[in-house]
């Protein structure tokens, strides 16, 4: 990289953190932070921007999705019609999406209805075994706290009776002093 | 003729579809602000079979594929739904046959477990998650055991 | 729903879409995949999506749905010391991004919650300076002072480790 490049990376970087580049002065940005060989200083610059960028679709991707949409629409008849004796299958994407619940909170997914049909076995499988999850981590919180309770009642009964011997043992010798 | 025979075999497979639904189930299913999902016994084998990968605990997979009869997802969409399934699961007492086995509150989120024996060695196992806004019900029933569901936590 | 409604209310939401889609899967194609496939699945219930109260959160379950369906049936990779030598860079490669994305995410939940509700906004889901402006009841030089000010400190934990 020569310097030129390195003094247009810095301004560049500049006006990234001040949030004030263009469009264009961001992909010119990306495009010199994936330059082979930059100094070593600029490593947190290209990770912290490659790592928020990687959240960017594609090129082309608004184009094809909307693309997508179109083709949707213009063979829809079949899949838009609606079946007279649709079984009610409703299509559940866990509720342990991040089978997150009790000390970091519970994520509830938002299930969809979908025809069963297009419930695959696969899938079913995924979101019982998440359910299980939820279960199981509710279940293994409890028990720990059951745990943990009787494990520092546990402690303070052995203390009290540390306590209460060490009394008695004084008590006990008083009493032989004085005989 | 076929096609009567078709909308035939699809009603009885709704109407054992149907009936393998617990009644709080059927309370909820077209309520508003709440969604439902259903996993009768014939998908549980399947996806027992089907389901997973070949890494996947095998313990896992025998519990999807045999032990569950039923698994029954309940959960509120919004603030309707929500008051919705707080009445609902009042259903959920001792009257009913259900004892409550556990109940953890932790900063806000609540999670209470009960159960109601359905004898032949089967029971049925309501976990009921709320946060202040959303509410879960899971609803498990078949002749798996607390041990059985323990084995299940993702490490 | 005709076609224009459906891409009108819609189509908008796909760069959020792919951004939880990426957050998940940590893969660009399958992200783009997955959000394809639950446009199809929204389109083929139009007719009942006028009930669907927020078409935004809707929408980003359904994804977050598909996306954890399409990872749970992935197959394992193998560990770094049992790769083989064709595909070992490609999975590497594809570890390597989810944990970046993961990593990311977790930098941004330690930001002041000000802070971490732009950059989530305007970095991560892509929304425009006008959507954040609504949203958060600031003004458009401070949704720009807090991007600044989160950007700046997202670059002094890669710094830091």
């Amino acid at each position: 990289m020569n310097t030129n490049d390195i003094n247009r990376l810095r301004v560049l970087l500049e006006g990234y953190y001040a949030a004030t580049l263009s469009d264009g002065e961001r992909a010119e940005l990306r495009r010199l932070l994936d330059e082979p060989e930059q100094p070593a200083g600029f490593a947190p610059d290209r990770e912290a921007v490659r790592s928020l960028d990687s959240f960017i679709p594609p090129e082309g991707f608004d184009e094809r999705l909307e693309a997508h949409i179109e083709s949707l629409a213009a063979s829809g008849s079949a899949k838009g019609r609606m079946r007279p004796l649709s079984l009610r299958w409703q299509f559940w994407g866990a509720a342990a999406a991040v089978a997150v619940l009790l000390g970091v909170g519970l994520t509830l997914n938002r299930p969809h209805k979908h025809p069963s049909r297009e419930m695959t076995p696969e899938e079913a499988y995924a979101h019982v075994d998440k359910a299980l999850t939820i279960f199981a981590d509710a279940l293994n919180k409890g028990y720990e706290s059951i745990e943990k309770a009787e494990d520092t009642t546990g402690k303070a009964t052995a203390k009290a009776f540390a306590a209460l011997s060490r009394l008695s043992e004084n008590s006990e010798t008083n009493n032989s002093e004085q005989i | 003729m076929r096609q009567k025979l078709m909308i035939f075999a699809i009603a009885m497979i709704t109407a054992v579809a149907a009936s393998a639904q617990t009644p709080f189930f059927k309370k909820c299913e077209d309520a508003k602000g709440i969604t439902t999902v259903l996993v009768t016994k014939a998908m549980l084998k399947m996806a027992g079979k089907m389901g997973g990968n070949a890494q996947m605990d095998s313990f896992a997979k025998s519990l999807v594929g045999e032990k569950l009869d039923c698994v029954e997802v309940i959960t509120s969409d919004n603030a309707e739904g929500f008051k919705f399934l707080s009445k609902q699961i009042k259903m959920f007492d001792k009257k009913n046959g259900y004892n409550m086995l556990m109940k953890v509150n932790d900063d806000g989120d609540d999670v209470k477990i009960l159960s109601s024996d359905l004898g032949d060695g089967k029971s049925r196992y309501v976990v009921i998650a709320a946060e202040p806004s959303e509410m879960s019900v899971i609803i498990m029933e078949g002749t798996l055991t607390l041990e059985d569901v323990t084995r299940c936590t993702k490490k | 729903m005709d076609a224009s409604e459906f891409k009108s209310l819609f189509l908008p939401l796909g760069r959020m879409m792919y951004a939880e889609a990426f957050r998940i899967l940590g893969s660009a194609e399958d992200a783009e995949d997955a959000v394809q496939d639950v446009y199809t699945k929204l389109w083929e219930r139009r007719g009942s999506l006028a009930g669907v109260d927020n078409p935004r959160a809707y929408s980003m379950a359904m994804v977050r749905n598909r996306c954890l369906v399409l990872a749970a049936g992935r197959p394992q990779p193998p560990p770094p010391e049992g790769a083989t030598e064709t595909g070992s860079v490609d999975l590497g490669a594809e570890i390597e991004v989810r944990d970046s994305a993961e990593r990311i995410i977790g930098i941004i939940n330690t930001l002041p919650e000000r802070q971490r509700q732009v950059v989530m906004m305007h970095d991560v889901e892509g929304c425009k300076n006008s959507e954040i402006e609504e949203a958060t009841g600031l003004s458009a030089d401070n949704v720009r002072q807090l991007l600044s000010r989160a950007r700046r400190l997202i670059r002094e934990c890669f710094a830091r480790y």
